[in-house]
C-alpha cells in the first residue's frame, strides 16, 4: 500500500516535470539540429551540431545583448539594494518627525501601476537625453517600494539593544548601518538581489521604448530582433539564442534558490 | 541593621533638570535628526518624485489635453478623451480581451501551482530535484519564453501542430487564428508564471504546523478531507496574496503580446497595456493614451479593492 | 490480557543509532502511565509509535492482544493531545472539538451533546464560539484536552501537554487532569520530562534514557528502589547524593577521603561501588550521635525545609534536606547522622547491587 502510493507519487511528479520542462527541452534539442533537420520534423538530432550557436552570435550581436542585459540588471540590483536599504534603515532606526508618514508615502507607491507613469517617464528620459543610454535603462528603477518594505521587515528583527549599545559606544549611524545591520540581513539582501536581478533582466516594455540601438539593446528585445530577422528560415539559430539567453537566469535561480525560498517563507505571510 | 542607603554626604549641587534646557537647543536637535533621516530617505524620495509622482500627475494632466507628436500638450479638451474611449468599440474589445485573459491565466496558474506545491511538499527521496524543476520557469524571461512558444506554435513546423497531426487532428494556426490566439498566449503565460507561484505556495505549505496534520490523521480524516479542512484554510493568506498579485500582473501583461501576436489578429489579443502602447508610441496620441492609462489604473484599483473587500474575509490569519 | 503492550519495540532512523531500543511494557486499562526522561531520550518517539504516526523498525505493538503494527492511527481508536495543542486556528473552540467527531461520522446531535459535556467539564462553556488566538494558554490546553475527551476513545496519548504553561497553572492542571482521567476512566499514556509531574500523576512510570528503558514501576517503587544510578539521580528533588567508594571491612571510603563506618549493614562483595543516599536521609545530629562532621558550603531556606550543601570530599558536594528553618552559617561545621539502612549500593557500571533486573514478561503474540 505504501509502495503503491509512493510509486503513484513519483509517476505524477515525473509527468508534471515532463510537461513543465518540455518547452526548454524542446528548445535545447532544436538548437542542436541544423535547418534541414528541423524542417524534416525530427524530434531528436541525428547528430548534434553547434552550428546554430555560432550563427546566433554572428547574425546578431548576441554577446552584446547579453552583456547589456547583465550590466543593466546588475546596476539596477545594486542601486536598488543601496537605495532601499538606506531608506529601510531610516524607517527602522532613526527617529525624526514625519517618519511614519513618509513610510506610508513609499508604500503608497506600490499601488500605482507603472502604466500610469510610463508615458511621462518616457518623455522625461527623452528630455534628459538618456535614450539609447544605460542611464535611461537603469536609474528610473532604483527606487523600489517592495524592497524598502522587505528590508524594513528584516531590519525590524534586529534587536534594538544592538543599536542602543552602538550609540552608547559612540558608533555613528552610518557605521552601524554598514557594520551591523547589513551583515545581519544577508538573507533578505540576497533574496532581494535575486528577485531584483531576475525582474530587471525580464523587463520588456521599457527597454523597447528607450532603446533602438544595438549598442544598448537588452537581450529580451534582442531576441525579438533576431526572431523577426530569422523568421521561417533558421529557427535553430533562434532556439540557440534562446538557450544562451536563458542560462544566466537559470543559473542565478539555481544558485539563489535556497535563499529565495527562505526569504519568500519569511515574506509569504503578508 | 546597617546604615540607611542613599545618605547624601556631599555638597555638590545636582545637575539641572531637563526642562531647563533651552528651547533653541531642543529645536536644533530636532532639525538635526530630521536632516539625518532625510539624507537616508533622499535617494528613494527623489527617485519616487521624479519617476513616479511627477509622472502620475503629468499623466493626469496629459489626459485632458490634445498633444503633439512630441508629447507637448496643445489644446485643453477636458474629458473628451475619456468620453471618446467609452464610445470606442475598440476600447470595449480591449477590455473584454484583458478580462478574458486574466480569467484564463490567473485561476489556472494558481490551481496548477497549488497542485504542484502539494506534490512537491511531501518529503521523499529526490524531491529537491522536482522542486527545482517546478520552480525553473521563474528563470525563463519573457523574451526567451515567448520565442520558444512562438516556435512551438509555428503552424508548419512547430511541435504542437505536429502532435495534433500525429493524433489525427487538423493543425491550427494558433497565433494567427482569431479564435485561438488569446488562448495560445494565455497558455504560454501560465507556463511562465508557474515557477514563482509554485515557490510562494510551497513556502506557504511548509509554514503549516505538521502536528495539525497528525491530529487529523489520528482523528481519521481522509487525505482529501485534510486538504479541505487543514491545508486550504491555513494556506489561505498565501493563496490570497498569490491570487491578488497574479491578477494585477495579468492586467498588466505586455511582453508576450508584443512578441507573439502584436495585439492581433484583428485585435483578439489587444489587451489594455498593448492598446496603450500602440496609442502612445505607434500612433503618438499621448493625450488619449494617458487617458487610457488612467482608466487602467482605476480598473486595477477597483479590482484590488474588491479583492480585499470580499475575498480577504475568507482568509484565515493566525 | 493487557490493554496495550509493547514487545521489543525498536525504532531507528536510517541506520543510525536507534532512537528507542528494546522497549517492553504492558499497560492496563484505566492506567495513567507516564513515560519520563530527559530531552531526547525517545519518549515522544515511543508515543508516536503507539499512535501509528511512524512505523516501527522492529518489535510489536499489541492492542487488546492483536498485533497492530500495520494499523493506521485511526484504526487504533486513540486520541492525542499535542505539546503545542494543534488547534485549528480558523475554527472556533466548538468546531475544533467537533471536527474529530465529524470525521468519524458521529450524528450531529451526539456531536453537540458530547461537546457541551466536555465544555462543562473543562470550564469552556463561555468560550465555545471563540477562536484559538483569542484564548489564554491554559484555555487552549483545555480545548486540546476537550478534543481528546469528546473522541471518547479508550486510549489517550499526551505529549508534554503542560510544558507550555506557567508553573502555577501547571500544578493546578496536573491535579485536574488526573481527576478527569479517573472520572472518565480513560487509559492515558503521558509523556513528560518533568520528574515531579511523573511522580505526582503516574500509576506507573517508565524512565527512559538514550532510547533505552531504565525502569518500570510505581512512583514509590522507583523512588525507593531505583534500578540504577540514572534512575536514582533522575527521580527525586533534590537528586540523590552519589559518590564513588572503596569497600573495606566494616567501612566505606568515599572518594578516597571520607571514611564512613558501617556496623549494622552488610556490605556488598565488590571492591569499588557507587554509594547513594537521599538528602532527606541525612539528618542533623544531636551531640554524641554524629556519624560525621562536615563544612557547609551553601544553604537554601524554602520556608518549610532547609537544604544544606556540604563538601563531602574534594570537589564532591552532597545535599541534606532538613525539615524546618535551621540557622546555619556558611563555613560552619555541622554534625550529621544517617540511618545505615538508607544507603543504596550500585556497581561501577551504575547498576544497583541487590536489585531485581528488568522483568521480561512472557508474551504470546497472536498473529
Amino acid at each position: 500500500m505504501k509502495i503503491a502510493r509512493a510509486t503513484a507519487h513519483y509517476v505524477l511528479l515525473c509527468l508534471c516535470s515532463v510537461v513543465i520542462l518540455f518547452p526548454v527541452a524542446y528548445a535545447l534539442l532544436m538548437s542542436l539540429m541544423d535547418g534541414a533537420a528541423i524542417l524534416s520534423g525530427r524530434l531528436w538530432p541525428e547528430k548534434g551540431t553547434l552550428v546554430n550557436y555560432e550563427a546566433a552570435f554572428q547574425q546578431a550581436p548576441l554577446g552584446r545583448y547579453l552583456w547589456n542585459s547583465f550590466f543593466v540588471a546588475f546596476m539596477i540590483t545594486v542601486g536598488r539594494l543601496i537605495v532601499s536599504s538606506l531608506a529601510a534603515f531610516a524607517f527602522v532606526f532613526l527617529r525624526f518627525p514625519g517618519r511614519d508618514r513618509w513610510f506610508y508615502v513609499c508604500i503608497a507607491t506600490m499601488l500605482v501601476p507603472w502604466e500610469a507613469t510610463v508615458i511621462p517617464n518616457f518623455l522625461t528620459i527623452q528630455a534628459l537625453g538618456w535614450t539609447n543610454h544605460y542611464a535611461g535603462l537603469i536609474v528610473p528603477f532604483w527606487a523600489m517600494a517592495f524592497g524598502i518594505f522587505l528590508l524594513r521587515q528584516q531590519f525590524k528583527q534586529i534587536p534594538h539593544e544592538l543599536y542602543e549599545a552602538a550609540q552608547l559606544s559612540g558608533m555613528g549611524n552610518f557605521r552601524f548601518f554598514c557594520r551591523v545591520v547589513l551583515p545581519l540581513s544577508k538573507t533578505s539582501l540576497v533574496t532581494l538581489a535575486v528577485y531584483s536581478f531576475l525582474d530587471a533582466w525580464n523587463m520588456y516594455l521599457w527597454p523597447l521604448l528607450v532603446t533602438n540601438d544595438d549598442r544598448v539593446r537588452t537581450v529580451q528585445i534582442g531576441l525579438k530582433q533576431l526572431q523577426t530577422q530569422e523568421i521561417a528560415s533558421s529557427w535553430g539559430v533562434v532556439m540557440a539564442a534562446a538557450v544562451i539567453a536563458m542560462l544566466p537566469t537559470l543559473l542565478l535561480l539555481f544558485a539563489g534558490q535556497k535563499q529565495l525560498r527562505k526569504g519568500l517563507m519569511q515574506g509569504a505571510i503578508q | 541593621m546597617g546604615s540607611p542607603m542613599n545618605e547624601r554626604v556631599s555638597t555638590v549641587p545636582s545637575p539641572a533638570p531637563w526642562s531647563v534646557r533651552t528651547k533653541r537647543e531642543a529645536r536644533q536637535a530636532a532639525i538635526k535628526s530630521w536632516l539625518e533621516g532625510m539624507v537616508y530617505l533622499c535617494p528613494s524620495l527623489l527617485l519616487f518624485g521624479v519617476f513616479l509622482f511627477y509622472p502620475l500627475g503629468r499623466t493626469m494632466y496629459l489626459s485632458v489635453f490634445h498633444t503633439d507628436y512630441q508629447g507637448h500638450p496643445t489644446e485643453f479638451v477636458g474629458l473628451a478623451h475619456f468620453v471618446a474611449l467609452l464610445q470606442d468599440a475598440s476600447f470595449w474589445h480591449s477590455l473584454k480581451a484583458t478580462v478574458l485573459f486574466a480569467a484564463l491565466t490567473v485561476p489556472t496558474t494558481v490551481a496548477v501551482s497549488f497542485g504542484l506545491a502539494l506534490l512537491a511538499h511531501e518529503t521523499r527521496k529526490g524531491i529537491g530535484i522536482f522542486r527545482t524543476i517546478f520552480a525553473s520557469t521563474m528563470g525563463m524571461s519573457v523574451g526567451v519564453a515567448s520565442v520558444i512558444w512562438m516556435f512551438m506554435y509555428n503552424p508548419a513546423i512547430g511541435i504542437i501542430n505536429r502532435l495534433v497531426s500525429a493524433i489525427g487532428g487538423t493543425p491550427v494556426s494558433w497565433l494567427l487564428d482569431q479564435d485561438t490566439a488569446l488562448y495560445a498566449v494565455a497558455a504560454a503565460t501560465i507556463w511562465m508564471n508557474i515557477g514563482l507561484t509554485f515557490l510562494l505556495l510551497l513556502a506557504g505549505l511548509q509554514n503549516i504546523d505538521p502536528s495539525l496534520y497528525e491530529s487529523a490523521r489520528i482523528a481519521g480524516m481522509s487525505y482529501w478531507r485534510q486538504l479541505w479542512t487543514v491545508t486550504v484554510p491555513l494556506l489561505s493568506p498565501t493563496l490570497f496574496f498569490v491570487t491578488t498579485v497574479s491578477l494585477i500582473q495579468a492586467l498588466q501583461t505586455f511582453g508576450q503580446i508584443d512578441f507573439l501576436t502584436k495585439g492581433g489578429p484583428v485585435e483578439a489579443t489587444n489587451v489594455f497595456v498593448y492598446a496603450i502602447y500602440r496609442e502612445a508610441f505607434v500612433n503618438y496620441q499621448f493625450g488619449s493614451a494617458s487617458a487610457q492609462a488612467l482608466v487602467l489604473f482605476l480598473i486595477i484599483a477597483i479590482v484590488t479593492f474588491l479583492q480585499f473587500r470580499f475575498a480577504e474575509r475568507k482568509v484565515h490569519y493566525q | 490480557m493487557a490493554f496495550l503492550e509493547l514487545v521489543e519495540v525498536t525504532k531507528s532512523y536510517g541506520g543510525k543509532k536507534s532512537a528507542v531500543e528494546n522497549v517492553n511494557v504492558a499497560i492496563e486499562s484505566g492506567e495513567f502511565f507516564v513515560l519520563v526522561g530527559p530531552s531526547g531520550c525517545g519518549k515522544s518517539t515511543i508515543l508516536r509509535l503507539i499512535a501509528g504516526l511512524e512505523p516501527l523498525t522492529s518489535g510489536y505493538v499489541l492492542i487488546d492482544g492483536q498485533v497492530a503494527n500495520d494499523w493506521p492511527p485511526h484504526a487504533r481508536r486513540l486520541s492525542m493531545v499535542f505539546q503545542n495543542y494543534a488547534l485549528y486556528p480558523h475554527l472556533t473552540v466548538e468546531q475544533n472539538m467537533r471536527i474529530v467527531l465529524q470525521a468519524q461520522k458521529v450524528p450531529k446531535e451526539e456531536q453537540v451533546k458530547r461537546c457541551m459535556e466536555a465544555a462543562e467539564l473543562l470550564g469552556l462553556t463561555d468560550v465555545l464560539h471563540r477562536k484559538p488566538r483569542e484564548l489564554s494558554g491554559g484555555q487552549r490546553q483545555r480545548v486540546a484536552l476537550g478534543r481528546a475527551i469528546v473522541a471518547q476513545t479508550p486510549l489517550c496519548l499526551m505529549d508534554e501537554p503542560l510544558s507550555n504553561l506557567d508553573a502555577k497553572l501547571r500544578a493546578k492542571m496536573r491535579s485536574e487532569l488526573r481527576r478527569l482521567q479517573r472520572q472518565l476512566g480513560m487509559t492515558v499514556i503521558y509523556v513528560t520530562h518533568d520528574q515531579t509531574e511523573a511522580m505526582t500523576m503516574a500509576d506507573r512510570m517508565m524512565i527512559l534514557h538514550d532510547g533505552r528503558p531504565q525502569q518500570i514501576g510505581s512512583p514509590l517503587d522507583v523512588y525507593n528502589s531505583p534500578d540504577n544510578t540514572f534512575v536514582a539521580s533522575f527521580i527525586g528533588t533534590p537528586p540523590m547524593n552519589l559518590a564513588e567508594a572503596h569497600v573495606l571491612n566494616h567501612s566505606l571510603l568515599l572518594q578516597n577521603e571520607r571514611p564512613i563506618r558501617l556496623l549494622r549493614r552488610s556490605l556488598p562483595k565488590a571492591e569499588r561501588v557507587i554509594v547513594g543516599l537521599r538528602p532527606e536521609h541525612i539528618e542533623p545530629a544531636e551531640s554524641g550521635e554524629e556519624s560525621m562532621a562536615v563544612k557547609v558550603s551553601h544553604v537554601e531556606w524554602l520556608g518549610n525545609e532547609t537544604l544544606v550543601t556540604f563538601e563531602l570530599a574534594k570537589n564532591l558536594y552532597w545535599t541534606a534536606r532538613w525539615n524546618g528553618q535551621w540557622r546555619i552559617r556558611l563555613g560552619e561545621v555541622v554534625p550529621l547522622t544517617f540511618d545505615e539502612q538508607d544507603f543504596l549500593f550500585f556497581d561501577a557500571s551504575g547498576k544497583r547491587i541487590g536489585a531485581p533486573s528488568i522483568k521480561r514478561e512472557e508474551v504470546w503474540v497472536h498473529q
